[in-house]
């Protein structure tokens, strides 16, 4: 049955050759056959990594690009719209209280300073297409700044993830012996440590350490990720190396007499970034996780922050999960979708890449 | 084997040497001691001068290898507490009626497994004939509709889900409970225990079925390019035979040695989703325990899930051999 199904592809695919092989225009047959292109015109053939990179793409305008039209502010205080500047002259005019001391007649008025209390937890409407939290700012405007800490965080750790994971995981594969001993048992050491638990700890420790308030607090707790969180990186990179230090052209590379280092970061790294950037791509997905289980336990970055963890985190309320949903499932709307198209680009690019893959 | 199980075993006591060696010295650092704030409030009250407060909560500290913060003190505790530990004595958590924890653990850790385990067969039942079904007919229909579907589980994060469950089918509904494991306080049967556990165990049914699918699905698949299918076809079995027969028990050799790592989350409760949920499992138990800094608790917890994880990985490692008698274990 299977072979079946695959004939007619074949014999399409030579179909396809044999047209080439005829052209006249030898640059576009090259082009034809270069791998970069084949991947990604492979990549563009798959519908799900086209729309997982339209997700992503639109996730970022909406992060970066969005702020600059919304009139809000994420944090700092509350712009108020015209309406609103109204209700408080109103209320002024009508709450004037008058009091006599010693004679003289004095005209008080209550006036609170701070978010008006109205602005809290406003409800949908013209002006907050996603109505207001329980500060008083505009959820859409935080889905948009949350956004930018998430998705930037994310880029971050992985980058670093993967820069320590191929540095040791490289020279693991390629010494062996006891420096690739020594580097498997802390990879070994590593993974075996809970990483929630872990960053219960940290939390309370930085907090301790007076950064409670700060955002820098989220930016050390990843770091701190990626000093556990390398060993995934590591693992692949040292099994493709092992397999690929055997193979003739490392002979070659030998033979010429090239250094340790171009050796192994010009001759057998090139090898491994296929599978590197299908698991980068994989990992953003897994990060932005990270950070939203942080905010949603309220272990994260501090809890005025926009993100969308911290924004979810409004879902533990019982109120607020069931009669303001506007607040919380924008964010988590977010997250989903941005895992999802992480994880669509990143199964594309891994069929992509697959010379076993025919179709 | 035996000897690659004894060298492994060695190995695994190493690596779980290290991890207690970075859990202790990261839990002491914790600035909350729950011990500490007790001391201080059930103090408050009494008519002691400061410095016979400072000597008993020294003395007390003491008692439990914690007096001193300093590198010296911390690798004395760390002596103290592996030591006990090594004797089956993990500590005592303070959070939890002064009980050792190996006790607390062992009284939350079955509700936990309970929980997961019933997802677990439920995900097998409906994860590992799709994946093998999607596989036969690759790129149909079904196959396009139930890997979609797998993604959207895999994205979806647990406090999302369980936070628009309870909100659809608890509240708006009113089919299911909110949280909790009981409607009346002091149990309302086992029963009214399913009832609560429903929306909670589809929210990790929902969250892990999709990896296991998948991965069913992959390997099925590379089953189905082996020459030993094309042989089996050409001696002229029935489609049907060769799929349930042929293809589908070699599927299962991968999928052993995969269920092997899902030990950690078997034993070690799912803290999110229990949060969520109110549930009391162990993750619960673990989370707020160590919010409040009960130390021995936090220690206990963590190697718990280390040493599980060891166990998972050689287990699998082992079954591996075990289910495929082609594999060779050396080294």
């Amino acid at each position: 049955m299977e072979e079946n199904k695959n004939i007619p592809q074949k014999t399409e695919d030579e179909a396809a050759a044999n047209d080439d092989l005829h052209g006249e225009n030898l640059n576009e047959r090259a082009k034809v056959l270069s791998p970069g292109m084949t991947v990604l015109k492979r990549f563009f053939r798959s519908k799900l990594s086209v729309i997982g990179l339209v997700v992503i793409v639109v996730l970022f305008l909406f992060a970066f690009l969005g702020p600059v039209f919304s009139p809000w502010q994420a944090g700092g205080g509350t712009k108020l719209d015209e309406e609103h500047t109204e209700l408080i002259k109103e209320l002024i005019s009508a709450a004037p209280v008058t009091y006599t001391v010693n004679g003289v007649e004095y005209d008080a008025l209550a006036v609170s300073v701070g978010i008006p209390s109205f602005v809290k937890l406003g409800d949908i409407s013209v002006y907050h297409w996603l109505g207001t939290d329980d500060m008083g700012y505009d959820v859409l405007t935080r889905l948009m700044y949350g956004g930018r800490v998430s998705l930037t965080i994310g880029f971050v750790v992985v980058i670093l993830e993967t820069i320590i994971g191929v540095i040791m995981g490289g020279l693991a594969g390629y010494f062996g012996k006891w420096v690739d001993n020594v580097i498997m048992r802390i990879v070994d050491i590593l993974s075996c440590i809970p990483s929630l638990p872990i960053m219960l700890i940290l939390s309370a420790l930085f907090s301790a350490q007076g950064l409670g308030s700060s955002i820098y607090k989220l930016y050390y707790m990843m770091i701190v990720l990626c000093l556990i969180g390398w060993t995934g990186t590591a693992r692949l990179v040292r099994g493709q190396i092992l397999s690929l230090r055997e193979q003739e052209f490392m002979l070659a590379a030998k033979a010429s007499g090239l250094s340790t280092f171009s050796k192994i970061f010009k001759h057998l790294m090139p090898n491994v970034i296929p599978q590197l950037i299908v698991s980068m791509t994989l990992g953003l997905g897994s990060i932005i996780l990270t950070e939203a289980t942080l905010g949603f336990l309220g272990i994260g970055a501090p809890l005025g922050t926009a993100t969308w963890g911290n924004m979810i985190n409004l879902a533990n309320n019982a109120t607020y999960r069931q009669y303001y949903p506007n607040l919380w499932v924008g964010a988590g709307v977010c997250i989903t979708l941005a895992i999802l198209a992480f994880n669509f680009v990143g199964d594309g690019l891994r069929d992509a890449f697959d010379p076993k893959m025919k179709r | 084997m035996v000897k690659y199980v004894i060298k492994r075993i060695l190995l695994a006591i190493l690596i779980l040497f290290g991890v207690s060696v970075i859990l202790y010295v990261l839990v002491r650092l914790m600035p909350v001691s729950y011990i500490e704030d007790q001391f201080i409030i059930n103090t408050s009250q009494m008519d002691l001068p400061e410095e016979e407060k400072k000597r008993r909560l020294y003395e007390m500290l003491a008692r439990y290898g914690l007096e001193d913060d300093s590198f010296a003190g911390i690798m004395k505790g760390y002596f103290m507490w592996i030591g006990n530990f090594l004797r089956g004595d993990m500590g005592i958590s303070f959070k939890y009626r002064m009980a050792p924890v190996q006790d607390v653990i062992g009284q939350y850790m079955w509700l936990s497994f309970g929980i997961s385990f019933v997802s677990l067969l439920l995900e097998m039942i409906i994860a590992i004939p799709l994946g093998v079904k999607c596989a036969v007919n690759q790129y149909g229909k079904l196959d396009y509709v139930a890997t979609v579907l797998c993604m959207v589980g895999i994205a979806f994060p647990s406090f999302f889900l369980g936070n628009l469950f309870i909100k659809w089918f608890a509240v708006d509904l009113g089919w299911f409970e909110t949280g909790g494991l009981n409607s009346v306080a002091g149990g309302g049967g086992f029963l009214d225990t399913i009832w609560h556990l429903i929306l909670p165990m589809s929210v990790m049914v929902i969250l892990s079925i999709g990896g296991l699918m998948r991965y069913t699905r992959t390997n099925t698949l590379e089953v189905l390019n082996a020459d030993y299918i094309r042989t089996a076809r050409a001696k002229g079995l029935s489609e049907g035979k060769v799929i349930y027969k042929h293809v589908f028990r070699n599927t299962l050799i991968p999928l052993v040695t995969q269920l092997s790592f899902t030990l950690p989350t078997l034993f070690g409760g799912a803290m999110i989703t229990e949060q969520v949920f109110g549930l009391p499992g162990i993750g619960q138990i673990a989370y707020n325990g160590m919010r409040e800094g009960d130390i021995f608790l936090a220690l206990g917890y963590n190697m718990f899930l280390a040493v599980l994880t060891v166990i998972g990985v050689l287990l699998a490692d082992i079954m591996y051999a075990v289910v495929d008698p082609r594999v060779k274990l050396a080294n």
